[in-house]
């Protein structure tokens, strides 16, 4: 992979972890959480560990707030 | 993923361990915070494993270097401790969060208050509760989530002010706007619930139950457990007010036994309060009358609705209650009249055991007891209440016995037959299963073999089961757990034992030890505290609660309890000792010259800790011609001659022995003297490093080094000064050394010049660990710990 390709994939993830934050702080747990299962995917494709766990986290933490702590996180397949 | 590196690697297979260290630090603590609040929602923060998550989660946060975090654990502290019905235990976690000022990203003190209220709601305390409302709106603003916070407190604020009869009593505060609809359902549960109440409070109670029944639903199909019990005590609370008392009945007999599933002790209060009909109707859930408001009953009802409650929250409440529900426990101190036919057997004991000639022939014995034991025929009782407790009396008395005796198969065979005619007697089952576990644990390699421990436990958690009310079997599964190194689950019997009784000192001196060797002092001094405050006058609780708050650095308690226990056992050695400690902490040098020579008086055997303290009386008072008599009689003592001390008991007084010397002048021989006797012995204070460290600038940019050195000793060891007692046999050994520097090659440097103190041999590194970096500090060694055998 290129190194700018890298960096979109870089720019892209940190962007939806802005949106997820900006979310979250206003206690959009539901919008919170769609951007941070996108988070999870693209991370997990594009093999990025630190934005991967902290987007299973996010999954986790707001669990409670949408009353949906049963439902397990879904991991995706690797590519 | 933060156990395993590999599966990290699976995510991203060019992760730097540097990166995923980092995520282990940062992670772990709150991946099992997630854990255990899961668990928690999903099976009841007291269901098994719950208590163990605590201590270990704490201990998560400590090895990881994420202290910030033990705050969290505190607050799920609270839920597990209220949970299992200990309010009072609940209000210290959550006070100890109030108490935790810290202005940085970790303040966690809005959390602690609206526990806080939440407790006192339920306690009925709601004037103290509504007193807490400045400050729940205060720390608002130093949660990490204002708007969140700003939203529960609304919530919180509201129900209060409506339960006070005064609805706009905080309006114009803590104004948020709600997120849209379908973005934060749980509050959108809360504030559903929050309206019910309103309209049951307007006499509205079908739209109450309508939308209460409506969330119900949805939250038995998203099978969460807790906040469905919350919404089921509002709709019971909707229909009691409301007068259907049939629907209200119905409902209440469902939600008991999902809550007796999982042993949801505090909401089977709760929901025995609510089916009781002479307690006033109110539209929350409570343990006792609200205090305050149009809901508090009149004066002269007070009475009246107060002592309905079998399991009340305040000790003195707790003391009258004893009384009226008493129900047969059998335990170590138990004093409740023995059966004839047993104190017969009691008699013969105290006689053979009295009696210390060899046995002859035809003489009693251990085994003629237990033979005797095993053949009384509980029929000749006149009541089934005598037979069971005649069972239950020779069952505890077997299990005093059986360690002494051959006749370990027999007992056995025995305790089957008497517990397939009372299975369902809780107390006779945790009985025999303590009657096995002494069997199998202290007895024969058959017996071990043909009791089943799964089988014990299962019989212990059996019990507990069938009553959830007795002290004794919570105790007797407790010492169970413990000996298995089940700390989790000995932390809960114990702490639900002690709950039923707070006055058991020995519950509580147990839960206490669990407690600080999960490092929670400040939890087991809280412990031993309110079982003294019950007025149990029990010598080894002062003495365990004076030395935990003396660790805790609250000399003035420390004091008070020496006080109480010289008032129960006067003039015994150690307890002058332990005060001059703390009067020495609190520069109260005159008092403690009173007490260091009473002590001396009472433990003339062991005079070096003492001899410390009067140095160190000495150097408070300026009187240095003392100090350096007292430091030359101290340095006389060779440090193997100590075998009255243990090994934190050494290395207190010598921190008491530099505080002393440290105030003579730096080239006073003495001094010099001391300083070589502290480093050789490996029990040297910190605080004797830092002088030699902190001098100068700091330097930018150094690291943390944890160095492990070997020191080979040789003939002149056996009377080397540094030698402590017990240590003659060593031909080397290992120590580790704390150290600042800024290359590992420096950090070795500094170790070694200060190891070669330690023996004239020289001592080689075998290991330099980097255990921190880029710190702004003056380089040297920071600390040294004691030796190990190599």
């Amino acid at each position: 992979m290129s190194e700018s390709s890298d960096r979109d994939i870089d720019e892209q993830l940190q962007s939806l972890q802005a949106k997820e934050s900006e979310f979250t702080s206003l206690c959009m747990f539901e919008s919170a959480h769609r951007v941070a299962t996108e988070i999870r995917r693209l991370a997990r494709a594009e093999r990025r560990f630190t934005p991967y766990l902290r987007a299973t986290f996010t999954i986790m933490n707001n669990s409670g707030d949408r009353l949906s702590i049963h439902k397990p996180v879904a991991t995706p397949p690797l590519r | 993923m933060l156990a395993s590196n590999e599966l990290a690697r699976s995510i991203q297979p060019d992760l730097s361990e540097q990166e995923y260290e980092w995520a282990v630090h940062w992670y772990s603590s709150c991946g099992y915070d997630n854990l255990a609040k899961a668990t928690a929602e999903i099976s009841g923060h007291n269901s098994e494993g719950m208590h163990a998550c605590i201590s270990e989660g704490i201990e998560v946060c400590r090895r990881t270097g994420k202290t910030q975090c033990i705050t969290c654990f505190r607050e799920y502290a609270t839920d597990v401790y209220h949970t299992a019905d200990d309010t009072d235990m609940a209000l210290h976690y959550a006070r100890m969060g109030m108490a935790a000022e810290n202005l940085e990203s970790q303040d966690r003190r809005w959390a602690s208050v609206t526990d806080v209220m939440e407790i006192l709601l339920t306690r009925g305390e709601l004037a103290a509760a509504s007193e807490l409302a400045d400050s729940a709106i205060e720390f608002v603003e130093t949660w990490h989530s204002p708007i969140r916070a700003r939203l529960i407190t609304k919530n919180i604020l509201t129900e209060i002010a409506y339960l006070l009869g005064d609805p706009k009593r905080w309006e114009e505060q803590c104004v948020q706007a709600a997120p849209p609809k379908g973005e934060y359902l749980s509050y959108e549960l809360s504030c559903d619930c929050m309206q019910a109440m309103i309209e049951c409070i307007a006499g509205d109670f079908d739209a109450a139950i309508k939308r209460l029944t409506r969330w119900e639903q949805q939250l038995t199909r998203r099978q969460c457990f807790e906040q469905w019990a919350e919404t089921r005590f509002c709709l019971l609370a909707a229909y009691r007010m409301a007068g259907n008392q049939l629907e209200f009945e119905r409902l209440a007999d469902q939600l008991q036994r999902k809550l007796q599933a999982a042993r949801d002790w505090h909401a089977l209060r709760c929901l025995k309060y609510m089916r009781d009909e002479s307690t006033i109707p109110v539209p929350r859930v409570i343990t006792n009358h609200l205090d305050v408001g149009p809901f508090a009953p009149q004066k002269s009802n007070v009475a009246a609705t107060s002592s309905i409650d079998s399991g009340s929250d305040s000790d003195s409440e707790k003391e009258e209650d004893a009384s009226a529900d008493q129900s047969i426990t059998i335990d170590d101190s138990s004093d409740h009249e023995l059966p004839p036919v047993i104190a017969e057997i009691h008699e013969r004991l105290a006689k053979l055991i009295a009696d210390e000639t060899p046995a002859d022939e035809g003489q009693d014995s251990i085994d003629n007891i237990i033979t005797d034991l095993m053949a009384i025929n509980t029929l000749d009782q006149t009541s089934e209440d005598d037979r069971q407790s005649t069972s239950r009396w020779a069952l505890y008395t077997l299990s005093l016995l059986v360690p002494q005796t051959e006749l370990a198969n027999e007992v056995w065979d025995w305790a089957g037959k008497l517990l397939a005619g009372q299975r369902q007697d809780a107390v006779t089952l945790s009985l025999v299963a303590r009657l096995g576990s002494i069997l199998k644990y202290n007895g024969s390699e058959q017996m071990s073999d043909r009791i089943d421990e799964k089988q014990l436990e299962g019989w212990f958690r059996e019990s507990l089961d069938l009553d959830a009310e007795n002290a004794s079997n919570f105790g007797r599964a407790g010492d169970f757990f413990l000996f298995l190194e089940n700390l989790g689950e000995a932390e809960r019997c114990y702490a639900r034992g002690w709950r039923l009784d707070r006055s058991d000192g020995d519950l509580a001196s147990k839960l206490a030890r669990i407690y600080r060797r999960t490092e929670r002092e400040r939890d087991a001094l809280a412990v031993l505290d309110m079982t003294i405050r019950t007025g149990t006058e029990d010598p080894n609780l002062l003495w365990e609660a004076a030395l935990s708050a003396q660790v805790l650095g609250q000399h003035e308690s420390t004091l008070t309890y020496l006080q109480a226990f010289d008032d129960l056992v006067p003039d015994q050695p150690w307890g002058n000792y332990y005060r001059t400690n703390s009067l020495l902490e609190l520069q109260r040098f005159e008092e403690a010259l009173t007490a260091v020579e009473r002590e001396t008086e009472l433990n003339p055997d062991s005079p070096f800790p003492v001899l410390a303290q009067r140095a160190a009386i000495a150097a408070g008072t300026g009187q240095t011609a003392k100090l350096q008599q007292w430091v030359t009689e101290i340095l006389s003592l060779p440090l193997s001659s100590i075998d009255y001390l243990t090994p934190s008991g050494l290395q207190k007084a010598l921190a008491v022995l530099w505080q002393a010397a440290e105030t003579l002048a730096a080239d006073d021989p003495l001094r010099v003297q001391v300083i070589e006797l502290l480093v050789a012995s490996h029990l040297a204070p910190d605080r004797l490093f830092e002088q030699h460290r902190v001098i100068g600038e700091p330097l930018e940019n150094v690291n943390f080094y944890r160095c492990t050195i070997e020191q080979p000793l040789d003939e002149r060891w056996l009377n080397w000064p540094g030698r402590l007692v017990g240590e003659e046999e060593l031909s080397s050994y290992q120590a580790t050394w704390g150290v600042i520097a800024r290359s590992d090659n420096e950090a070795a440097e500094s170790v070694l010049e200060w190891q070669s103190k330690c023996f004239p041999l020289a001592a080689k590194i075998l290991d330099v660990e980097l255990a921190g970096e880029g710190y702004r500090e003056h380089v040297g060694v920071v600390w040294q710990r004691p030796r190990i055998s190599s």
